[in-house]
């Protein structure tokens, strides 16, 4: 049902380490706006949703969302 | 992606740096793990997934959320704004958020359409051979 591409959403090749930009980039992952919460929302939102088109339309920024949470930012594809 | 970037930003730094940064406390509880946590150091909390149970509600809610999206990727772009490595993932997260929103508001769109669609009701009992077996079967 799934394949996994070890693609890049969009390569990530940081050479300097900064600890200051990531303790602010963490709100992104975790903070009250950032991928982990837009995902989990959309995710519960999906089921009640009146039409189909909008129930895929959630269903479909989720997992992008979640695919840009994840570590190594690697996309991972449904087939169906 | 955004887990990466924060990997990546903290995976070989020094004791000293991490002080610098500020991140002693974060160091202490977490190590150099991603930890899902807001800039000001709150632990992520549920309390942002605002389900109304209310479609049009929850889709204004989400236009609304991935400009929030795209308005934090802004104010981090200007705080990256000398380490190219990092502002150019950010500036394309940025811009997925404004299509995201785009996205959305076909989909409000097509929800408003659904919801004003005219209504029309059919009695059961009137109709002969009626095939909602919910009724034949006393259910």
């Amino acid at each position: 049902m799934w394949t996994y591409n070890k693609t890049l959403q969009y390569p990530v090749n940081i050479k300097c380490t900064n600890p200051r930009l990531a303790k602010v980039i963490i709100s992104q992952y975790g903070g009250p706006d950032g991928e982990l919460g837009a995902s989990l929302r959309y995710l519960s939102q999906r089921f009640a949703m009146p039409d189909q088109k909008s129930k895929a339309i959630l269903n479909d920024i989720r997992y992008r969302r979640i695919s840009s949470l994840r570590n190594g930012g690697k996309y991972c594809s449904p087939i169906n | 992606m955004v887990g990466s970037i924060v990997h990546q930003l903290t995976k070989n730094a020094s004791i000293e740096e991490i002080e610098k940064a500020g991140l002693s406390p974060y160091y202490t509880d977490h190590g150099v793990d991603v930890y899902p946590q807001a800039a000001s150091g709150m632990p992520f909390n549920a309390n942002c997934l605002a389900c109304k149970g209310d479609a049009i509600a929850n889709l204004q809610e989400n236009l609304a959320a991935e400009q929030k999206a795209r308005a934090t990727y802004e104010k981090l772009i200007d705080l990256c704004r000398d380490e190219p490595d990092v502002v150019d993932p950010l500036r394309f997260l940025r811009q997925r958020e404004i299509v995201h929103f785009q996205r959305f508001g076909e989909a409000l769109r097509g929800v408003q359409d659904k919801l004003s669609e005219k209504k029309f009701y059919i009695n059961c009992d009137n109709l002969q051979n009626s095939e909602c077996s919910c009724r034949n079967d006393n259910n």
